[in-house]
């Protein structure tokens, strides 16, 4: 795989997250109208500290019925970014959906999503940039902070959990699966009442999110698609025991750059 | 061989190093708008259990129970595609940690002027969107936010009450 091909891989992958995430903006329109949840009236007093042209744009894009143009044009931008043959220039595509993404996040106080919208922001960041430089000149730098960033995602959370004593004993995986705030399947809930499985399953969990980071030092193919393949499985199981659905794809986006970095 | 991989061992010894310093919040407001570029990564990071958010309606005097706002929606197969119900629970929950945050750091004139803070009214935005979901009907709502143990599949017991809000009317 060369750095066009990797590049074109990620754009597509981020480009398929992006439109699910703004779909599923769509279907919950009712949560951010001025009758819902997160109304702009009430949002806006975030931004006091912002300079009056600042905040005369946000008040423009966010209120309510822009928003939702907003987003139906977003759509389009995706389209056409994730179409190779594009009458508008990839550059500015680009651009205007770093620029959109960012002004979703602002409309939810800074995310809706957590993580899934930080790395989301980060891979079309890259892309922006990568976009600048004729003949993909940045394509290889730019496929390496992917990566880093990918790599540091999963190392991060394995370190954070082996410095804590509840997931290494693994009560605090059973804790998690057993609180009122996930609805996991009741057979993973049964499993995991056995103390053993929760150690275990903790301490796989910990070992793979540790370990991530050395894919990057291997080169033979096989080995790291195993690794992704490994990555996929994990997402997965995040999917379906916690719904994190929008990690899966933006994750997977940046498995390109991975393969790039390590088996080129 | 190891010289090769250099770059990488540092990489990861500074994260592993930067992990271990405790860094102040950013303060700036300015920078804070920027936060989502800069991510910790620190996914799970603590097991205790997130509150809930209770609600109750008041209609013709009489105060229904107690019931859990937003109970977390089951996975199905095709959610790994499409999932809004799902992540607007996780952007519920983010909210109740979010709430939680800022009460603990307030000082006591804060916590007086609490409910003019935008995470307290869209809490009060939250609560009011299930009450009319739920029940048309109702006058008043009242919300809370408490530790809860599930007894069964549909019954618990509150531990704990972190917040309770006033009775509100349901028509602002």
């Amino acid at each position: 795989m060369n750095s066009a091909m990797a590049i074109q891989f990620i754009q597509s992958i981020i480009g398929g997250a992006l439109l699910i995430q703004t779909i599923e903006y769509l279907l919950l329109q009712s949560s951010f109208s001025e009758k819902g949840i997160w109304r702009w009236s009430t949002i806006r007093n975030d931004f006091y500290y912002l300079q009056k042209p600042f905040q005369q744009g946000l008040n423009f894009f966010l209120q309510e019925t822009i928003f939702v143009t907003f987003l139906w044009m977003k759509i389009i931008f995706i389209g056409l970014f994730i179409t190779t043959f594009s009458f508008v220039p990839h550059m500015l595509l680009s651009w205007l959906i770093l620029f959109s993404t960012f002004l979703v996040s602002q409309r939810f106080r800074g995310s809706f999503n957590g993580g899934s919208d930080y790395m989301t922001l980060i891979v079309i960041l890259a892309l922006c940039i990568e976009s600048l430089a004729p003949d993909h000149l940045l394509a290889r730098p730019i496929l390496w902070i992917i990566s880093l960033q990918s790599v540091t995602s999963y190392f991060m959370a394995g370190l954070v959990k082996i410095k804590r004593s509840d997931w290494r004993t693994g009560e605090a995986l059973v804790v998690f699966i057993h609180s009122p705030n996930y609805a996991p399947p009741l057979i993973i809930k049964n499993l995991l009442k056995h103390k053993y499985l929760a150690f275990i399953v903790s301490w796989l969990i910990i070992l793979f999110e540790l370990s991530f980071p050395f894919i990057l030092f291997q080169h033979k193919s096989i080995f790291v698609l195993c690794w992704l393949i490994l990555g996929l499985l994990f997402h997965l199981n995040n999917v379906f025991n916690f719904g994190l659905n929008r990690f899966l794809f933006v994750w997977l986006s940046t498995y390109p750059a991975l393969y790039y970095c390590t088996v080129r | 061989m190891i010289g090769n991989f250099f770059p990488l061992i540092l990489y990861i010894g500074l994260i592993i190093v930067f992990s271990l310093i405790k860094f102040p919040a950013i303060e700036n407001k300015t920078l804070n708008f920027f936060k989502a570029f800069f991510p910790s990564w620190k996914f799970f990071d603590e097991s205790v259990n997130t509150p809930v958010l209770l609600i109750r309606t008041q209609n013709n005097e009489t105060l229904s129970d107690w019931q859990v706002a937003y109970p977390p929606p089951k996975t199905k197969w095709f959610h790994f595609l499409l999932n809004p119900q799902g992540n607007f629970y996780l952007a519920f929950h983010s909210h109740i940690q979010q709430l939680l945050g800022e009460l603990t750091l307030c000082d006591e004139d804060e916590t007086k002027s609490f409910h003019k803070l935008v995470t307290y009214k869209t809490t009060v935005n939250f609560a009011r969107f299930k009450v009319l979901q739920l029940s048309a009907e109702a006058e008043y709502f009242q919300f809370k936010i408490s530790n809860i143990e599930y007894i069964d599949n549909f019954n618990f017991q509150v531990l704990d009450d972190i917040l309770i809000s006033p009775l509100t009317e349901i028509n602002e």
